[in-house]
């Protein structure tokens, strides 16, 4: 395999252009896919992930590609790894990267930050931050949900 | 931040996606937020993905009696895949099952599939009745109905057998007596669809099939062992204490595995230390075995500072945790704990809001036979 064929560029929403190895880009199901069909060239267009949201996936997919595969101390290292990756990122960034790892199908990331965006919702009005609904229970009817469920309203 | 800034771009399976990684106890709470979140986390389309997810991550159950008012508290706590690298753990709470009119005194029956049964003793006429009530620690129900067609629940008592449906109890039904007199002197485990339990001699092991309610009994091993699921194979676990000059005492944890049950072949693991500082003998309990083979242990009682083992006697490792965050909430001179190992949280037992008593089904001319509490609990899954 030449040395052009082992990259592959990414170009983003608003036209930023990565250049990574194809190793780091075929965790997403939906470039190997591409590949697979040779549908695309060498540069693969992303048309739903902006270049802020995709510089972050490929740092996952980066740090992933090069330790998977190795023994338990290491996945260890890659799950602290993970926590810090998660750690600092906003809410946005967060449901930004939901969409891409969706779109991207890229299991491990899509669980990951599902289950960071999970960890941080605790109360009913952040689980409101990400619903396009209105509550239309009356008033009367969430009070007697929330009194037969007491216990969950606790802490 | 706005009510809804995503609610454009996030479409409603990847918000199901992030709402099967919640504890069971946010989705009881975020049923309010509006009358189709509540029908879709009502759904069994998202039971079963909360109930593939939470497999997935296993964990701890603490369930506390106080016994100065005999209210029980649910507690749990993720548990270590790798307890070697762990040294404390958070607990968080779960609900408080009060006493009421109804129930003083729920006592502790057995733990199944991640349901509590507690029987109740209740007198009517002179008359000593027990009552079970079962218990989902995930969503606070007690109920004895389930719903998911050609899944059901089997409560066995003193020969008597009592199925669960949906819709619809079915009368205590007497099965085929055991040709063995026995009464359960331990708490009934169940391994695909067989409850084990020991016999009052402790040197026989019970099995009762649950689909084809039929009994078996297999000799025992060790000194009264604590029967247990050793990675889906029964297995036993017992202590040796040795004291030498009332100084030095030498400790074994023994666990046995019953390689073959035809043959009764079983294989025998020890784990030895010479520090009595972590068991007191009297003060305790074996919770069960995790996937990877470590025995946990807890001691019978909260106190501060609350440790539990996870003992390997196959890899020879031992390694003590503490579990933070119990807080205010329990009376730490008065509390008696069951712990359970590889609790999984589930929402499929929130079905019905109304509560059930199993012993409205039975026959009232069986009534008087059920005077002895030997209760055994089971779900067939």
């Amino acid at each position: 395999m030449s040395k052009s064929e082992k990259k592959i560029v990414l170009k983003s929403l608003d036209n930023e252009a990565f250049e990574v190895e194809k190793a780091v880009a075929l965790q997403s199901q939906t470039i190997w896919v591409m590949c697979e069909d040779k549908c695309v060239g060498n540069e693969i267009p992303l048309e739903n992930v902006t270049g802020q949201i995709l510089a972050k996936v490929i740092d996952y997919c980066k740090k992933h590609a090069v330790v998977d595969g190795d023994g338990d101390e290491s996945s260890e290292e890659l799950k602290n790894w993970d926590t810090e990756f998660t750690k600092n990122m906003d809410q946005s960034t967060l449901f930004n990267m939901i969409l891409a790892a969706n779109y991207l199908n890229i299991k491990s990331l899509l669980n990951l930050t599902c289950q960071a965006v999970a960890d941080k919702t605790k109360t009913i009005d952040e689980f409101h931050t990400f619903l396009n609904i209105e509550n239309n229970f009356t008033p009367e009817e969430e009070a007697q949900i929330c009194q037969e469920n007491l216990w969950a309203f606790d802490d | 931040m706005s009510r809804g800034k995503y609610s454009n771009s996030i479409p409603v399976d990847l918000i199901m996606e992030i709402s099967s990684r919640l504890p069971a106890k946010s989705i009881t709470r975020f049923c309010c937020v509006s009358k189709l979140w509540s029908s879709i986390f009502h759904s069994p389309y998202f039971k079963d993905l909360f109930l593939t997810r939470s497999s997935k991550c296993p964990r701890l159950l603490f369930v506390i009696k106080e016994t100065h008012n005999g209210e029980w508290l649910f507690f749990s706590s993720p548990q270590p895949h790798n307890p070697c690298e762990k040294t404390s753990l958070v607990v968080s709470a779960g609900f408080r099952l009060k006493s009421s009119k109804e129930w003083s005194r729920l006592d502790f029956c057995g733990y199944a599939s991640g349901l509590i049964c507690f029987t109740h003793h209740m007198w009517s006429d002179n008359e000593k009745n027990i009552v079970n009530v079962i218990c989902s620690p995930s969503t606070a129900q007690r109920f004895s109905r389930f719903d998911p067609i050609g899944k059901q629940f089997k409560v066995l008592s003193n020969h008597k057998i009592l199925t669960l449906k949906a819709d619809n109890i079915e009368y205590w039904r007497k099965i085929r007596y055991c040709s063995l007199t026995h009464d359960p002197n331990s708490e009934p485990i169940c391994i695909n669809g067989v409850l084990y339990y020991l016999a009052q001699d402790s040197s026989t092991i019970v099995c009762f099939d649950v689909r084809s309610e039929t009994y078996k009994c297999i000799k025992s091993k060790g000194n009264e062992p604590k029967l247990i699921n050793y990675k889906g194979k029964l297995g036993g676990v017992h202590w040796n204490y040795y004291a030498y000059g009332g100084i030095s005492t030498t400790i074994e944890l023994h666990l046995w595995i019953l390689e073959d049950e035809e043959r009764q072949e079983w294989s025998d693991y020890f784990y030895t230390w010479h520090d009595n500082r972590f068991v007191d003998r009297n003060d305790v309990y074996v919770a069960g075995v995790t996937a990877t083979g470590e025995v946990v242990v807890s001691t019978k009682r909260i106190r501060v500072p609350f440790c539990v083992l996870f003992i390997n006697p196959v890899k020879n490792t031992f390694q003590s945790v503490e579990l933070e965050g119990f807080g205010d909430m329990i009376d730490i001179k008065n509390n008696k704990v069951y712990a359970f190992v590889d609790h999984v949280e589930d929402l499929n037992f929130d079905i019905g809001k109304t509560i059930y008593d199993a012993t409205s089904t039975s026959p009232p001319e069986e009534k008087r036979k059920h005077k002895r509490s030997s209760t055994s609990f089971e779900a067939q899954r």
